[in-house]
């Protein structure tokens, strides 16, 4: 086994986002990672987004020997292992949040926006759909619908996806009722949906449309992104915070709050995991200094659970 | 409760500074991007109230510990509860029955009010507590709580002065070396300012408590000074007498607290029994009372106002002598030189003395064989050794020596007039030793030396009474001075001498008793000092049993009758060091008693109750205590 080291080396999956970021555009950040999260794959117990058992055939001298069905073994005395066979029939759409509370970092020589680590991440997530051939589309709003990528399993798809995200940048406010009620509409055949947001909405209006999407059978995986220092309010002295979306604005000491604020934030992701899991809707807490691939492997983990 | 170092409580202002620094802080804050501002909003909203109520505990705890930090460098000293006894302790009680301890305030006299705090903490008094009771006469007694209440019992205000600062220093040497590790002095008295001497610090450490009556100290008014101008009065049927016409009386001065304006007071006097004249003064006035001479001899006399609260200084007696003009000759071979002949003119015309021959008193530059005579040096150096030979034939003790050329001051404690005065030349007198005697008779001194002196009826001067040898004619006092010369001094008399009572009084040498009253007699020594009676009075001083050659006049000390009170400042002034309380009621008084002893420092328990205050903000400000709870 290689040493840890060396294999984060080998791995932008596991880099620091910023670190990575640093190393190109959008694309080429993307390819690193997905390439090292498959990697990572092959050596893992889950098999992927849309992989489903094939058939046997008789094991030969390099298989690996994981592969192997013991059942069968047992029962003929013959060596077989299974193959997997990919889905192609999956309508994936990424639904990209970009409203302007996305463009803030709480750190910005050390961490990556929310935006920023959101385009990267719903590149990744693309290219790895895609490589599955799964047609795979992608939404961006904020008040109205910003983009739209409809889900396609052709080539060049993947660079589609990737120059609209290039294309976009954070924008207005959050008034996302309008926009909800776009995506609603434009996904009209059953998929999946991976939406990536930070979730500073209308709670009661987004998990009205998440349901209403797992209603029409979609198969629904939030994406809830957060800046750490919105987890703990590490600001160090009084200050006049301000809500860059609404400009809503409050005074308070960090010192006095940090405790209570950690609480009250650990409040709200309990509660958005209890309303969408209980909506059978998968649910991944992602802060934006997480290494990409442990996302990717998140939402790997919640595919494999919802089957 | 009181502080060693009260000015550092002006440290507790900077109590105000966690408020300041609180408003300070105040100020509009820098605008910080956070999209989360509703997770923000919605936790302020929730602590809010926690919030608030952890930044008023801050505050106060800040301003706490400033505050005992402040209180801890005033150095607080409260007293230990004791509970039902107390532990053995040193005790001097001062008890101030002084005379002004009989003034009456507020319908009660002072003494009795101050006996009461005596008995309660005689009766309060424990068998292992060691006392001492200090009265108006300064004699520190040691007893028992019964042997010292019955000697409270025993005290009445007496017309004497109990000077305070000596009773204390005296009580606090006591207590420090008794032993006790406890020790406390108390004193009860009307505090009047006057009863204090200069600062001590005998007392530095010890609880000294004074209590004074609650009552203000009474408008008093006293004759602080009564004398008979001049002290020697020469008797002359039917007119006033004295030195000059319209000088002669009693010279009065009127003391006490000031009156309205306008407001006078009549004083009156009696000399010989006889009531004299009356007059009308204020406190402050010096009044001049015309007398009339009563028959030749020595005279008590007294000086009275009308009753206040204060009785026993609104009368004052004095002594007056009242002689016959004596026969004064001057030897016709003697220069007296012009001030003495000009002198005894005008002594003359005024019927001071009667000029002639016979069995007066002759004055002249030798002593004649028998007689009374006053005899100065004779003029001419050369008769120095007759004017000698002349003293020895007379039986007279005493020589003109060496001559003595050189500026001295004459000191004559017993003759008004005389003391201050320049003498530029003079004889040496010299005593002819007598084995086992010291030299006797002197009545001044110039540079130490005799130089009046007196040896039965003839009186012996170091000088020629001329402005070359002595200033002593050119001063207002040289006729008053001759004709006591006269009429007194060479007649064998001392003169009259004041004293306040229980006061040592230095006695002529040829006293040998004491007329204390009717036919009693207290037999002193001549020369040495005697105390004075206890009570005011006039007293004949006698030489044997009848010759009455003097008069002591016993009077009150006249600061007894400014009952003005000290204030605790100056106590604290007074008494540097000392753990000074004033008391000025029975319970506050009797909350001190026995305390003094068991008092303890504050200081460090209100620096432990700081640092504890500072470690809880800390963990407060830090929010410790809820994470810990919060988990």
């Amino acid at each position: 086994m290689a040493p840890v080291s060396n294999l984060a080396a080998d791995r932008l999956d596991l880099l620091d986002p910023r670190e990575v970021a640093g190393l190109g555009g959008i694309e080429v950040v993307a390819q690193g990672v997905v390439e090292g999260f498959l990697t990572g794959l092959h050596r893992s117990p889950y098999r992927g987004f849309s992989v489903e058992f094939a058939e046997h055939r008789p094991y030969q001298p390099g298989d690996e020997l994981r592969y192997l069905d013991w059942k069968v073994v047992g029962r003929r005395d013959r060596l077989y292992v299974k193959q997997y066979e990919e889905e192609t029939n999956l309508r994936a759409t990424l639904v990209l949040d970009i409203s302007r509370s996305m463009g803030w970092s709480g750190a910005p020589e050390r961490r990556l926006t929310k935006f920023d680590y959101a385009a990267r991440l719903a590149a990744a997530l693309a290219l790895v759909l895609l490589r599955q051939r799964d047609a795979t589309g992608l939404i961006a709003f904020d008040d109205e619908v910003r983009s739209v990528v409809p889900p396609r399993v052709r080539p060049g798809q993947w660079q589609a996806v990737v120059r609209s995200l290039m294309a976009l940048a954070p924008g207005g406010g959050t008034a996302a009722e309008r926009a909800l009620a776009r995506v609603t509409d434009l996904l009209r055949r059953r998929g999946m949906v991976l939406f990536v947001s930070d979730l500073l909405v209308d709670q009661e209006l987004v998990l009205l449309a998440l349901r209403y999407l797992r209603h029409r059978g979609h198969q629904v995986a939030v994406f809830h992104l957060m800046d750490p220092a919105e987890m703990d309010l590490d600001a160090a002295q009084e200050a006049r915070f301000v809500d860059p979306e609404t400009r809503e604005d409050v005074i308070a000491a960090p010192r006095d709050l940090r405790h209570e604020y950690r609480a009250t934030v650990q409040r709200v992701v309990a509660a958005w995991r209890r309303e969408l899991r209980s909506s059978g809707i998968a649910y991944h807490h992602v802060t934006t200094d997480t290494p990409f691939g442990y996302a990717l492997r998140r939402a790997a983990e919640g595919r494999a659970r919802l089957g | 409760m009181y502080f060693l170092q009260p000015l550092a409580l002006l440290f507790l202002a900077a109590a105000l500074v966690p408020p300041l620094l609180h408003l300070f802080q105040r100020r509009r804050p820098p605008d910080v991007a956070f999209p989360a501002v509703r997770y923000l909003r919605q936790t302020e909203r929730e602590a809010s109230r926690t919030i608030r109520l952890r930044h008023l505990l801050l505050l106060l705890l800040r301003v706490g510990a400033v505050a005992l930090i402040a209180l801890a460098a005033a150095r607080p000293v409260v007293p230990k509860r004791v509970g039902v006894g107390h532990e053995p302790t040193a005790l001097c009680l001062v008890f101030d029955n002084s005379l002004s301890s009989g003034a009456v305030s507020g319908g009660a006299r002072a003494f009795d009010d101050l006996a009461a705090r005596a008995r309660e903490t005689l009766q309060a008094a424990q068998a292992s507590d060691a006392l001492w009771l200090i009265g108006a006469d300064g004699i520190a007694r040691r007893g028992s709580p019964a042997e010292l209440l019955r000697a409270v019992a025993a005290l009445r205000p007496e017309p004497v002065r109990l000077d305070l600062s000596a009773a204390v220093a005296t009580g606090a040497q006591l207590v420090r070396s008794s032993g006790y590790a406890r020790g406390e002095v108390h004193v009860l008295s009307d505090l009047q300012r006057t009863a204090f001497g200069q600062g001590d610090s005998a007392a530095a450490g010890l609880p000294l408590l004074f209590y004074h009556p609650a009552a203000e100290a009474p408008a008093n008014r006293a004759v602080v000074s009564a004398r008979a101008v001049p002290a020697t009065w020469v008797a002359a049927r039917g007119a006033t007498v004295g030195a000059a016409p319209g000088m002669s009386g009693v010279a009065v001065v009127i003391g006490g607290a000031p009156a309205p304006r306008g407001a006078k007071v009549t004083v009156a006097a009696s000399v010989g029994g006889r009531a004299g004249p009356r007059s009308l003064a204020a406190p402050g006035d010096a009044v001049l009372l015309p007398a009339t001479a009563p028959a030749a001899g020595w005279a008590a006399g007294a000086v009275s106002l009308e009753p206040d609260e204060l009785r026993a200084d609104d009368q004052r007696s004095f002594a007056v002598r009242v002689v016959t003009a004596a026969t004064v000759a001057v030897s016709p071979r003697a220069d007296l030189g012009r001030f003495v002949t000009e002198a005894l003119g005008v002594l003359a015309g005024a019927g001071q003395i009667r000029p002639g021959q016979g069995s007066g008193v002759l004055l002249g530059e030798s002593a004649p064989p028998s007689g009374a005579a006053v005899v100065f040096p004779p003029h001419d150096p050369v008769d120095l050794g007759a004017a000698n030979r002349a003293l020895a034939a007379a039986g007279v003790p005493w020589r003109f020596g060496e001559p003595v050329e050189r500026e001295d001051t004459l000191a004559a404690p017993q003759l008004s007039g005389v003391s201050g005065v320049q003498v530029r030349r003079r004889y040496r007198l010299e005593a002819v030793p007598v084995p086992g005697e010291p030299p006797r008779g002197v009545l001044a001194r110039a540079g130490g030396d005799p130089w009046l002196v007196r040896a039965g009826r003839v009186v012996v001067v170091g000088s020629r009474l001329v402005p070359e040898e002595t200033a002593l004619p050119l001063t207002g006092g040289f006729v008053r001075f001759l004709a006591d010369l006269v009429n007194r001094i060479a007649a064998g008399e001392e003169g009259i001498l004041e004293a306040a009572p229980g006061d040592p009084v230095p006695l002529p040498e040829n006293v040998s008793a004491l007329a204390v009253g009717g036919d009693s007699l207290q037999p002193v020594v001549g020369g040495r000092a005697a105390t004075a009676p206890a009570s005011p009075g006039v007293y004949p001083l006698l030489a044997g049993e009848a010759d009455t050659v003097g008069v002591l006049v016993v009077a009150p000390d006249p600061r007894e009758s400014d009952l003005r009170r000290a204030s605790a400042g100056e106590l604290a002034t007074l008494f540097p060091g000392a753990r000074a309380v004033v008391a000025s009621n029975a319970g506050a008084y009797a909350a001190e008693r026995f305390r003094g002893a068991g008092r303890s420092e504050l200081t460090g328990l209100l620096l432990l109750l700081a640092l504890l205050l500072l470690v809880v903000e800390g963990v407060v400000a830090a929010g410790g205590i809820r994470r810990r709870n919060g988990g």
